[in-house]
């Protein structure tokens, strides 16, 4: 069998893993848009501050993909025939597939305006940018940053470190879309504001200014400049839909947002046969729910799901095992389970308390939930969604960070943390 | 499998998916060697063979002090993920040996050790020997649980007991070699002892049905806790200090000369969150200032390595008492029994005195009523300056 991947970070290298595991024989090819093999892109910021090496960024040992007997092709994909089961990739080669995963995450939009392409226009995503932004950062002065998800927040968080003013222009109405409401936001802007970072809401850079060969400011959409030294994109694009539209596979509209994503169905297989995705920009379809996926471990996870589907398995990726933990500047977030679900049921804390929880549940069990700012609880909260606790009556107490979550579930099974 | 090994197994899964390999988890960790590579720990970790070479002398050396779970960014467990590399060691460390004493046997060898291990107790023990390994429990709404802690040469056991008779508490008590909590065994990666001792512990405590069970072991608290949330055994764990806050009114109080600081113990103050309970007793006692590094931050006794790396182990108490000294305290305050017995022989005399919040408590009551204080041994050697001895773990 010959199994090609598009894309290689924690979706592509677990699907590999996966297939590998399942198919002695197989033939795996791996394309990538950057250079590298497997490498733990999330971990970037601490690259730029110079708290691990480059060394400490990939992600297996030495000789890992030879000994698998996984070919890394360091190429983009351009166009799928899905009929002729080929590929071709930017040198415009040609390659035969019997099982097609796409798995090519999201990397940072385009700013599509007048100047996008100055030197001081930096993204944040591959490791050759974060090589970038150490020296951007290095020069001190302001930069401004687009977007309010994981990737600009990792960048406006490494800036100030680094003694770089920043402003941050959010084009959603609030930061952490989709994953964060108003109060959620709120708390949010206010540690970001305690940083001295600067927030404009719904606000987008509508052109990049150079002098002298050097970005100088930026206008934005409500009509004023500001000074700054560079530009940095964190705003979230998905660069396999173009890829999955040539195979004629048509994208949903993204939660929360105004971009797209990928629909697939418990299996992760896409309207195509034989073509599978998985990872960042996908939204799973499953028992009545459309979960929008992100993050690190849905990723591995979700490869792992799609290899082995590959290679002929049957394995699901199931909501209620749905875990994202990331940074939001230096708050923990972590969603859990369906935490995009309506439930029948919701509850929020109040938007004075210290950290933010929502909760969803339904018939009585808590099916998501989102926190920001303090991980208490995580794992019994997942474990409670894994297991489809009946909670019912303890609804508000589970809002509270200073009960014992554990003994409170108890008898319904085994929640403790150890 | 049972449920600890299968709990682990997934947590452990989950973890190495989620991890995004910023090694924050290794910077602070007080054993990780620098060259210790996230991507090599992580493959070794889900692999199924024994770890090897640095990565095995790392899992042996950690401490399971759990200061790498606060720093993660995605909220994973760093020391669960070292235990499952610990569960797999193949040799295991000679110094686990020791571990194979505790616990439940059938044997009669076993329960031939167990008699002759207490016979040579028996005077050590003083009136505490009557429950050492007793056949029979009675019911009792406060049950006070020793476990093999109950040998400490701490005296740990005896004087808590004399406060419960000073506050004339009704209660029952459960302690030595087969009562252990497992929780040691746990930390030693022996999932499968650490699981029948535990429910052989839940057995015991059944025949008390007491509405909580007061500890004295940071340890025996986790053991408790999980004991209390996984078996049918409806009662509340209750650390000692919590016990001591929740009677303060009732001891003739004053206060200690001296300033004082608190050392918070992994299991109770970091793990379940309750470093609060002992500083509201001690703030009653005394001055007290906090080390540069309390609470989440505190750096661990090191317990957890059975002793496996003895100069890193002096290293790290010694600085840990070093801090208490150049934050002005003449008395480092500990609340859990494995915290006394890791520090207590390091302390230099003249420098910072470690004693327990229990010591403290005990002084209170001596000075009002009289009870014969439990003299405080310590067979094991006291270092010399240049830290070229090195002092045994406790019992
Ligand atoms: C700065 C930063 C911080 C982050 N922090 C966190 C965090 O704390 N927690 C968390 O859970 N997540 C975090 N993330 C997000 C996390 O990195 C992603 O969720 C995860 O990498 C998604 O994995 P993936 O396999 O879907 O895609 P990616 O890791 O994005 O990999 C995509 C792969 O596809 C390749 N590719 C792109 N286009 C093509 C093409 N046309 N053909 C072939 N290959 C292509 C790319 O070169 C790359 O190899 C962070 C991301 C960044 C950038
Ligand atoms: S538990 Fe402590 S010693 Fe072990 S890895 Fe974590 S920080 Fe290091
Ligand atoms: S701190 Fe967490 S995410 Fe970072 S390397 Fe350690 S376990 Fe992985």
């Amino acid at each position: 069998m010959n199994y090609l991947i598009a894309g290689f970070g924690p979706a592509g290298a677990h699907a590999a893993t996966a297939i590998r595991e399942a198919d002695p024989q197989a033939r795996i090819r791996v394309f990538s848009a950057d250079p590298h093999p497997f490498y733990f892109r999330a971990s970037l910021p601490w690259y730029v501050l110079d708290r691990i090496s480059s060394d400490d960024l990939w992600a297996v040992p030495k000789g890992h993909w030879e000994a698998l007997r996984v070919e890394h092709i360091p190429r983009p994909l351009i166009s799928i025939d899905p009929g002729g089961q080929t590929v071709t990739d930017s040198e415009g080669l040609e390659y035969r597939w019997d099982r097609l995963l796409l798995a090519c995450g999201l990397s940072p939009a385009r700013l599509g305006c007048p100047g996008e392409n100055a030197g001081q226009v930096v993204g944040f995503g591959t490791l050759e940018d974060a090589v970038r932004v150490r020296e951007l950062c290095q020069q001190g002065g302001r930069a401004v940053i687009t977007g309010g998800g994981v990737r600009a927040l990792s960048l406006a968080w490494v800036a100030r470190r680094m003694g770089v003013d920043v402003t941050l222009l959010v084009p959603e109405a609030g930061l952490g879309a989709p994953w964060l409401d108003a109060a959620g936001s709120h708390q949010l802007f206010r540690r970001l504001a305690d940083d001295g970072v600067e927030v404009r809401l719904g606000e987008r850079v509508t052109s990049v200014e150079s002098q002298g060969g050097r970005v100088a400011a930026v206008g934005t959409d409500r009509g004023k400049g500001i000074a700054c030294r560079w530009v940095g994109v964190g705003v979230d694009g998905p660069p396999q839909l173009a890829l999955a539209g040539s195979a004629g596979l048509a994208a949903g509209p993204r939660f929360g947002s105004s971009g797209g994503e990928l629909q697939v169905d418990g299996r992760l297989q896409t309207g195509a046969p034989g073509i599978f995705a998985a990872g960042d920009g996908c939204a799973v379809i499953h028992d009545g729910h459309r979960l929008t996926c992100g993050g690190w471990q849905a990723a591995a996870t979700q490869g792992r799901v799609a290899g082995i589907n590959m290679a002929g398995g049957d394995a699901v990726y199931e909501a209620c095992r749905h875990y994202h933990a990331a940074t939001l500047y230096d708050l923990p977030m972590t969603l859990i389970g369906a935490w995009d679900a309506e439930g029948d049921a919701e509850v929020t804390t109040n938007p004075r308390a210290e950290g933010f929880r929502r909760l969803v549940f339904r018939d009585g069990a808590l099916i998501g939930a989102v926190l920001l700012g303090d991980r208490r609880h995580a794992n019994v909260l997942r474990r409670a969604v894994e297991m489809g606790v009946k909670v019912r009556g303890h609804e508000l107490q589970m809002l509270r960070t200073d009960v014992d979550l554990n003994r409170l579930l108890r008898p319904s099974g085994e929640y403790h943390l150890y | 499998m049972g449920i600890l090994r299968e709990t682990l197994r997934e947590k452990v899964a989950t973890g190495l998916a989620a991890c995004i390999g910023c090694r924050e988890c290794l910077r602070v960790c007080p054993v990780a060697p620098p060259s210790l590579r996230i991507a090599d720990l992580n493959q070794a970790t889900s692999a199924g063979d024994p770890p090897q070479g640095e990565i095995a002398r790392f899992a042996a050396e950690c401490t399971q002090c759990g200061l790498c779970v606060p720093v993660c960014p995605t909220g994973l467990e760093r020391d669960a993920m070292v235990l499952w590399l610990r569960s797999r060691m193949d040799p295991r460390p000679r110094e686990y040996f020791r571990l194979e004493t505790f616990g439940p046997g059938k044997s009669v060898g076993r329960k031939v050790g167990v008699a002759v291990h207490n016979l040579k107790n028996r005077g050590r023990l003083g009136q505490l020997a009557q429950h050492a390994d007793k056949r029979s429990l009675q019911p009792a709404d406060t049950l006070f649980f020793f476990g093999c802690t109950i040998f400490s040469e701490t005296g740990m056991a005896a004087k808590v007991l004399d406060i419960a008779d000073y506050l004339k508490t009704g209660y029952e008590v459960l302690g030595g070699l087969t009562s252990c909590c497992g929780w040691g065994h746990y930390m030693a990666g022996d999932l499968t002892r650490a699981e029948e001792m535990m429910a052989h512990v839940a057995g015991r405590i059944g025949k008390v049905a007491p509405r909580e069970v007061v500890v004295s072991g940071s340890e025996c608290y986790a053991a408790l806790s999980r004991i209390a949330a996984v078996y049918d055994t409806p009662f509340t764990p209750v650390t000692v200090s919590s016990w001591i806050r929740r009677n303060l009114h009732r001891f003739p109080l004053r206060h200690f000369a001296g300033t004082m600081t608190f050392h918070d113990a992994c299991h109770t103050s970091r793990k379940l969150g309750e470093g609060e309970e002992p500083r509201r007793v001690l703030r009653q006692l005394g001055a007290m200032v906090e080390m540069p590094l309390s609470g989440a931050a505190a750096p661990c006794c090191g317990h957890h390595q059975f002793g496996v790396n003895p100069e890193q182990l002096l290293k790290l108490r010694r600085d840990r008492l070093d801090m208490a000294a150049d934050a002005g305290a003449q008395r480092m305050v500990v609340e859990c029994v494995h915290c006394q017995e890791a520090f207590s022989p390091v302390a230099v005399k003249g420098e910072v005195e470690v004693v327990s919040l229990v010591d403290l408590i005990h002084d209170l009551i001596i000075a009002d009523s009289g009870p014969t204080p439990q003299p405080v041994h310590f067979s094991a050697p006291v270092p010399s300056n240049d830290g070229s001895r090195v002092p045994a773990e406790g019992a």
